[in-house]
């Protein structure tokens, strides 16, 4: 059960992360496209600016689940040396489930706010672009997040977890 | 309890958890969280959790962020670090202490095209330690130089460190790129006059590396061309109002990508690599900004920004004096912490104070940044030094800690002489197209 978890978690993990690189790479297509529409055709793209703030909501919380599988969070590490092999495991520990249950409140608060949303109807300022779906996109990512650092808790605990390699071949 | 008290338990339980390894953005959240909701309500620390999480992400002009990086990281991938190198070691690699010198201005190249002076130090570490070693240069020297030349990173545009400090305190991002220009060319003037100096002194340091003809001298600076007009239309075209910064991160990612694939030195394989790299430190460095947007209201809440205010207001010792105290304060916490978890803990208590005093809060960014950089090579933490130590595996630690320390010392003099000719920041700035 453990096993088909973390399998199925680790592919969701991959393919979330192919969604955050999917949008950047198409941000930058769609802001040249609107510098050169601007400054040759005398024509900007209409709405770049909402397209980049919910692709900025992709690209950030398309790769929260990636960024703990390769354990890229940023932390001080001046003491790790000085503790021991017991306390570092403990304070690993702590540290996923800190960040497990922000997400999960980040995900419980965000499908609040969506519904919200829908019921004032919020979109964006140009292009119309209904808040609420990416409200709901921030909620799923979390708990994709969430679910994966409790799982890796398990799998530290079980002497079993590894960092996540997340190569084109690896889809 | 008072609202101060609680706000200074809450300060110290930040820094007992930062240095119990608690990754620093989850860190901030949770001390943000339980913070609004001791001071406020739970159901006011939720709504915020909600509201700053998607207010942060859905900023429009913090795109620059993983547009720069994605810039940086094809940068990287195609080659155009190593010919920034070739370059500067062609025209003055032959010098006493010439190829240090070429190190820190191939840094300073790549810092152009990267808003990190990680991703400096080990891009130009690979491509220049070796070469180094292979002329016997000291190896405190050539470590030290690469070490010091990454943290021009943060310094010349585009910085990370000044998207989060324009974001914390609500400056132009493009206005703060361009105050970091002419700082960060003074800067890696001052890193070669040292470079220098010490040859000079001590030649067996630095011997003189290899004569280059005027052939090689032009095959050199040919093959910086397109590096050069990256820099020069992204940076160029926010000075002179054509580009946003945004547009300007996105033209430079878009020209690399073109440029690696024109010269066969990009592959879909790569771009994917390095998409993915631009994707998750993006992430990381957003989640600390977020964490902080939670941060805020609690210091607020607290009142600590405004009672450390009025102390130091109170100091009788002039508006510079207190602006000394708080660059203080950045060097000794920068030996600790990590330099946007201190941008987050303490922008809110000094920036009121500088704004205050009347100080320019452009300026007062660079120095920040600048005292951040400082932050990146000293020990214990130097996350630099550790980087360098990383392609340099031979070199012991404290060797490397006693290479960057005549650099530290040249940072010192440079925040000295921005305090004293704040128009060296300012000029350009001052004088932006908009």
């Amino acid at each position: 059960m453990l096993r088909f978890l973390q399998v199925w978690t680790d592919h969701l993990v991959r393919v979330s992360a192919v969604i955050a690189a999917l949008a950047l790479v198409g941000i930058v297509i769609t802001i040249l496209f609107d510098v050169a529409g601007r400054n040759l055709l005398g024509a900007p793209l209409r709405g770049t600016q909402d397209l980049v703030q919910m692709a900025l909501i992709i690209i950030i919380f398309g790769s929260v689940a990636l960024v703990d599988r390769k354990d890229a969070n940023v932390a001080v590490d001046l003491l790790e040396h000085q503790f021991s092999p017991g306390l570092n495991l403990i304070l690993t520990v702590t540290g996923r489930l800190t960040g497990a249950l922000i997400f999960f409140g980040i995900a419980w608060t965000m499908v609040d706010s969506a519904a919200i949303s829908v019921m004032l109807n919020l979109s964006t300022n140009i292009l119309n672009i209904p808040k609420a779906p990416f409200q709901y996109i921030i909620a799923a990512f979390s708990v994709l997040a969430g679910v994966s650092m409790v799982l890796r808790v398990i799998l530290i605990l079980l002497g079993r977890d590894r960092v996540l390699d997340t190569l084109p071949g690896d889809l | 309890m008072s609202n101060e008290l609680i706000g200074g338990l809450g300060v110290l339980a930040l820094l007992v958890l930062l240095l119990l390894r608690i990754p620093v953005a989850f860190a901030i959240f949770a001390v943000g969280f339980v913070g609004v909701s001791v001071l406020a309500s739970p159901g006011d620390a939720f709504s915020l959790l909600a509201s700053e999480t998607y207010t942060v992400a859905s900023n429009a002009e913090l795109i620059v962020i993983p547009l720069f990086i994605l810039m940086g990281n094809v940068a990287t991938e195609t080659g155009m670090s190593r010919k920034l190198y070739d370059a500067a070691y062609a025209v003055i690699g032959s010098i006493r202490g010439g190829l240090a010198s070429a190190t820190v201005v191939g840094c300073a190249g790549f810092s152009a095209l990267c808003g990190s002076s990680v991703a400096s130090a080990l891009t130009m570490g690979r491509v220049s330690i070796g070469e180094m070693e292979r002329f016997n240069y000291s190896p405190k020297l050539s470590t030290g130089a690469v070490a010091a030349g990454g943290t021009l990173g943060i310094l010349i545009p585009p910085s990370t460190g000044f998207v989060i400090y324009a974001i914390l305190t609500q400056q132009s991002i493009g206005k703060l790129f361009l105050a970091g220009v002419v700082p960060g060319l003074v800067l890696m003037t001052l890193f070669v006059l040292m470079i220098t100096f010490l040859a000079f002194i001590k030649p067996q340091l630095a011997p003189q590396g290899p004569k280059t003809n005027l052939q090689e001298k032009a095959r050199g600076l040919l093959g910086a061309i397109p590096i050069t007009v990256v820099i020069m239309l992204t940076i160029g075209g926010i000075y002179s109002g054509f580009f946003s910064p945004v547009e300007a991160a996105a033209v430079g990612a878009g020209l690399v990508i073109a440029y690696g694939f024109a010269t066969r030195t990009l592959t879909p394989g790569t771009l994917w690599r390095s998409t993915r790299g631009a994707v998750i430190t993006t992430t990381t460095v957003m989640l600390i900004l977020i964490a902080a947007h939670m941060l805020n209201p609690f210091l607020a809440l607290s009142h600590i920004p405004t009672a450390v205010g009025e102390m130091l207001m109170g100091l009788d010792v002039g508006p510079y004096g207190i602006l000394l105290l708080i660059l203080l304060t950045y060097l000794v916490l920068g030996c600790f912490l990590e330099g946007f978890a201190m941008l987050v803990l303490t922008m809110p208590i000094f920036f009121p104070v500088i704004t205050a005093l009347g100080f320019d809060p452009i300026w007062f960014g660079v120095l920040v940044v600048l005292t951040l950089e400082m932050g990146l090579i000293s020990p214990p933490v130097g996350i630099n030094v550790f980087i360098v130590k990383s392609v340099a595996p031979k070199v012991p630690l404290g060797d490397i800690f006693i290479g960057v320390a005549p650099f530290w010392l040249m940072m010192l003099v440079a925040i000295a002489l921005y305090v004293m000719f704040p128009q060296i920041v300012l000029f350009l700035p001052n004088n932006m197209i908009t």
